[in-house]
């Protein structure tokens, strides 16, 4: 993976204005929580918290600090008392960094732009969650990745870190997203954005993901400028990762039929993701920032 | 285009060239562009699809070449047929250039109004009248219309004077415009001078001819076609007819005369000759108006101008003169109107010719110098005259001829020497008047008396003679003059010799051999009125009423001072400067009403003018005249020639091209 330098921020991204924005949506988004909507997630485990979540027979060994007299003295039960355990959450946002996602009109942002903007808005508010956010670029394989970051302060981390990322290579889902499940074994909310370009198909590495315990929400960035033909007639069509070649002669027809296609392609995607039990959210590049993230922010889990 | 394909030759090597070129197109597959996209998976998605239509594909693409190159050899057949003529083409003759003049006469007769306009179902339109101008633009709109390809047209049209609208051009628009623009003057046709233009306008053109649109008239007989250019004749108005023809709804004023009172030269007498074209007779409304600046008959249309009002019965299809008396002289310009009367039912068609115009001379005081006794008649018909001025040499003696010669007139201030039964000779060069009644010491030679002649005036107007009369006079006794070559005799004696002589042989000399007191009663009193016209006459002022001027022709006239600037201005129109040829005031108009010069010393001149008796509007060429409508055939070439093949073929081509354009876009999928 080719990396810029770690310590520069990309100011065409990630500039003042940006940075007011997304604090604004971190504003709204608390706001959305303090509303009856609970902010931070809660685990399953069962552990040294301190709500009160049940009882269960004593066994040698236990801590005798958690043993209820109070049920002891009216039953004469030894019964350990047990506590929900919080737990940070973690959440991981894999960025598809494979070259499809550059592709753009001349001068518009390109899906890749668009992923780090809304991974960085996302990250900020789950760091003003305590969550431990965590980057990770894929392509054809998992890059491997930065430890776990958390609280607000790790944020400028992680925008050098999104500053440094670069397209490139090709796209194979199913490998990133096991090679990702490997090397991640704490589990936690999986955000996975790309444009799901992969002729395998999104559904093998869901379905590993939620083997392996994941929550998962698979944001397909789509651009539909590309529909918007420039060249008619007799065209080559190079597919940009493969460098496929296919001859066409480009009519208005052959590019509905496209955007039929494509349409298909993406209830596809869908499907696999209902499959599994993942969150799956369509966004338009041309989608307004702000409305995309607190799009991206209701449907995909972040409010419990 | 055309011209770049020069010969057969060249066209089918292009031809060739092209169909090869069409079929390499197709044949070969250009280098495509390349597009990137993200995706390519879906493309073959798409694709997938799209070869299941191959064969209906390859079928198309087989169509789409056989069309384009049918398309090529329609444009490239479009392109060569005129190398090979159009004549086996459309059955059309050959294209060539050819050169018409529309001559059309706008002389006054153009102006009736005898047309009657129909509606687009070809029922007439009451209460409309069409000129027969507005009839001749249509005919020739139809000639420019239906115009042959290279056919160019020039307009002239052609009145008094001739007119050049525009340059030669073949653009229909244009020829339209300039059709518009033309109106009917009021001179007679000179058809003359128009051919004559005309000829000279297509002379050395090729294809050249002349349309000529007129209403006929007597211009006609005069001037025959030319045989040098050929020439179409279209002709407007009604039938064909001559004067003597059936009736036409028309009031014309002919003739205006006036004639101021010898005694009251304040008021005089006007005549007025009115014609009536109808069949019928009719109450006519005369109306004299005086305007001193009046020219055109606007400006004897202001209710202070109006001097007199009659209606006049006027027999039908006939003339009749007029007589308006006591009528005030002081406007010294006058203008009569006839117009059917109120409430007539019927309607004047040709209301050009209802005015007549007249202009009193400007008379100025003559000095008048009697040598010998006089007699008191003469001298109170000398002093009665309000613009003589008389001196007297009584005693012969004191008279010396020389000394009143012309080159000394100024000096003297002596306009006309009158020589009262004196033998003495008249001064050299001097308009002058002899009583020469009895027997002198110097008796001219050959002269004898008669005694008791009765008298007589020999037909033939003279000015001498206006408002003089001798019927059944005689007298005592009068001298038999020597007649003079060039001479006129006013009065006879016994069918012999004069008794008055009016000489003209350069300088104009008047004797009278007889003494008014020898006559009747009414000789004597003739006499005033015989001193006032010899007088005028002497003096070149003789004409009361100043003669009209034809319209449309080249005016020349005297300038009373040699040597002064003049302005000139035409009825309805602005003051410019007049053209001076040495003593003579040259001009010309088509406008009818009183033309006016202004001399820089503040003299002024008018003059009247009279329409052209060829501008009646019933006159016709009758039926033996050369003057033929156009020939149907004639009419059925002129008609629009079918669209060349070759252009049919461009649309062809063009169809065909729209229906390929979708084949062509989808010919290309695979």
């Amino acid at each position: 993976m080719q990396k810029a330098p770690a310590n520069r921020i990309r100011t065409d991204l990630f500039d003042a204005p940006f940075l007011r924005r997304i604090e604004h949506l971190a504003l709204l988004a608390r706001r959305m929580a303090t509303s009856g909507q609970r902010a931070q997630r809660r685990s399953k485990k069962i552990g040294s918290g301190i709500e009160f979540a049940d009882h269960r027979d004593y066994t040698p060994g236990d801590d005798p600090r958690y043993l209820d007299w109070k049920v002891y003295g009216r039953t004469e039960r030894l019964l350990l008392r047990q506590y929900e355990e919080e737990e940070d959450l973690s959440v991981y946002f894999l960025i598809d960094r494979s070259t499809s996602m550059g592709m753009a009109p001349a001068g518009e942002l390109n899906l890749f732009e668009r992923a780090l903007q809304v991974t960085a808005a996302l990250s900020y508010i789950s760091l003003s969650n305590l969550d431990r956010v965590a980057v990770v670029p894929f392509s054809a394989t998992v890059e491997r990745p930065d430890r776990s970051l958390r609280g607000k302060g790790q944020f400028f981390r992680i925008l050098r870190l999104l500053s440094s990322l670069q397209i490139g290579g090709p796209t194979h889902l199913a490998d990133a997203l096991r090679d990702f499940a490997r090397h991640r074994p704490r589990r936690g909310l999986v955000v996975l954005i790309s444009d799901f370009y992969d002729p395998s198909g999104l559904a093998d590495g869901l379905r590993y993901l939620a083997f392996r315990g994941f929550e998962v929400m698979a944001l397909q960035l789509c651009d539909g400028r590309l529909f918007e033909a420039e060249h008619w007639g007799d065209l080559s069509l190079v597919d940009c990762e493969t460098g496929e070649q296919r001859e066409v002669c480009l009519t208005p027809e052959l590019l509905a039929a496209y955007e039929e296609a494509f349409a298909e392609f993406s209830t596809d995607i869908a499907n696999a993701a209902r499959e599994v039990g993942a969150r799956y959210l369509r966004v338009d590049v041309a989608t307004p920032f702000d409305e995309m993230v607190m799009k991206v922010f209701r449907s995909g889990g972040f409010l419990g | 285009m055309i011209g770049a394909i020069a010969s057969w030759q060249s066209w089918l090597v292009t031809t060739a060239g092209v169909l090869v070129v069409i079929a390499l197109l197709y044949l070969l597959r250009p280098r495509r562009r390349q597009i990137q996209v993200p995706f390519g998976g879906l493309w073959q998605r798409v694709l997938a699809q799209a070869e299941a239509r191959a064969l209906g594909r390859r079928w198309r693409r087989l169509l789409s070449m056989l069309l384009m190159v049918a398309i090529a050899a329609l444009m490239l057949a479009a392109l060569g047929l005129p190398l090979f003529g159009t004549r086996g083409c459309t059955g059309q003759v050959e294209v060539q250039a050819r050169h018409t003049v529309l001559l059309i006469d706008t002389s006054a007769s153009m102006a009736t109004q005898d047309g009657v306009p129909v509606d687009s179902d070809g029922d007439e339109l009451i209460g409309q009248r069409l000129s027969r101008l507005d009839e001749a633009r249509a005919r020739l709109q139809q000639v420019i219309i239906s115009a042959r390809p290279g056919e160019r047209f020039l307009i002239m049209s052609a009145a008094g004077r001739l007119r050049t609208r525009g340059g030669w051009t073949s653009d229909r628009a244009t020829l339209l415009r300039t059709l518009a623009t033309i109106e009917p003057g009021q001179a007679a046709l000179s058809l003359r001078r128009a051919w004559a233009a005309a000829v000279d306008a297509v002379a050395g053109r090729a294809g050249p001819s002349i349309v000529l649109v007129s209403d006929g008239g007597p211009a006609i007989e005069s001037a025959p076609a030319p045989e040098s250019v050929p020439v179409k004749s279209i002709m407007v108005g009604p039938a064909v007819r001559t004067p003597k023809a059936a009736g036409f709804d028309n009031l014309a004023v002919e003739r205006v005369g006036i004639r101021p009172d010898p005694a009251d030269p304040g008021r005089g007498v006007l005549t007025v000759r009115v014609r009536n074209d109808r069949d019928q007779p009719v109450v006519a409304r005369v109306t004299v108006a005086g305007a001193p600046r009046g020219q055109s008959a606007a400006d004897f249309s202001a209710p202070e101008a109006l001097k007199m009002v009659r209606g006049k019965h006027i027999p039908a299809h006939s003339g009749k003169s007029l007589t308006f008396n006591d009528l005030e002289m002081a406007a010294g310009r006058f203008a009569v109107r006839i117009q059917p009367q109120e409430g007539a039912d019927w309607r004047d068609l040709a209301s050009y010719d209802d005015f007549g115009f007249a202009v009193l001379a400007e008379r100025k005081e003559l000095t008048v110098l009697q040598v010998g006794p006089g007699n008191m008649f003469l001298t109170a018909a000398l002093l009665a005259n309000p613009r003589v001025a008389l001196k007297n040499i009584y005693d012969v003696r004191d008279y010396r001829p020389e000394d009143w010669a012309a080159a000394h007139r100024k000096r003297h201030g002596v306009d006309i020497v009158l020589l009262d039964r004196v033998a003495a000779a008249p001064p050299p060069g001097m308009p002058h008047l002899r009583f020469d009644p009895v027997a002198h010491a110097h008796t001219l030679a050959g002269s004898t008396f008669v005694g008791g002649p009765d008298l007589f005036v020999p037909p033939g107007e003279h000015t001498l003679s206006r408002g003089f009369s001798l019927q059944d006079a005689n007298a005592d006794r009068v001298r038999l003059l020597e007649v003079p070559t060039g001479a006129k005799v006013l009065i006879r004696a016994r069918h012999k010799g004069a008794v008055a002589v009016a000489s003209v042989d350069g300088v104009r000399r008047l004797v009278i051999g007889m003494d008014l007191l020898d006559t009747d009663l009414g000789g004597r009193f003739a006499l005033p009125i015989l001193i006032g016209n010899a007088i005028d006459w002497l003096a070149g002022e003789d004409e009361a009423l100043l003669s009209p001027l034809d319209l449309g022709r080249v005016w020349a006239i005297q300038a009373p001072v040699r040597g002064l600037t003049w302005t000139y201005r035409e009825p309805g129109g602005q003051d410019v400067p007049a053209r001076i040829a040495g003593d003579q005031i040259i001009a010309s108009s088509e406008a009818h009403g009183i033309h006016r010069w202004l001399g820089a010393d503040g003299s002024t001149l008018a003059r009247p003018t009279r329409l052209a008796a060829t501008e009646r509007p019933g006159l016709r060429a009758p039926l033996s005249s050369a003057w033929e409508p156009v020939p149907a055939a004639e009419q059925a070439r002129n008609q629009p020639a079918p669209r060349p093949i070759w252009q049919w073929l461009l649309l062809l081509a063009l169809g065909t091209l729209f229906i390929e354009w979708p084949l062509y876009v989808r010919r290309r999928t695979v």
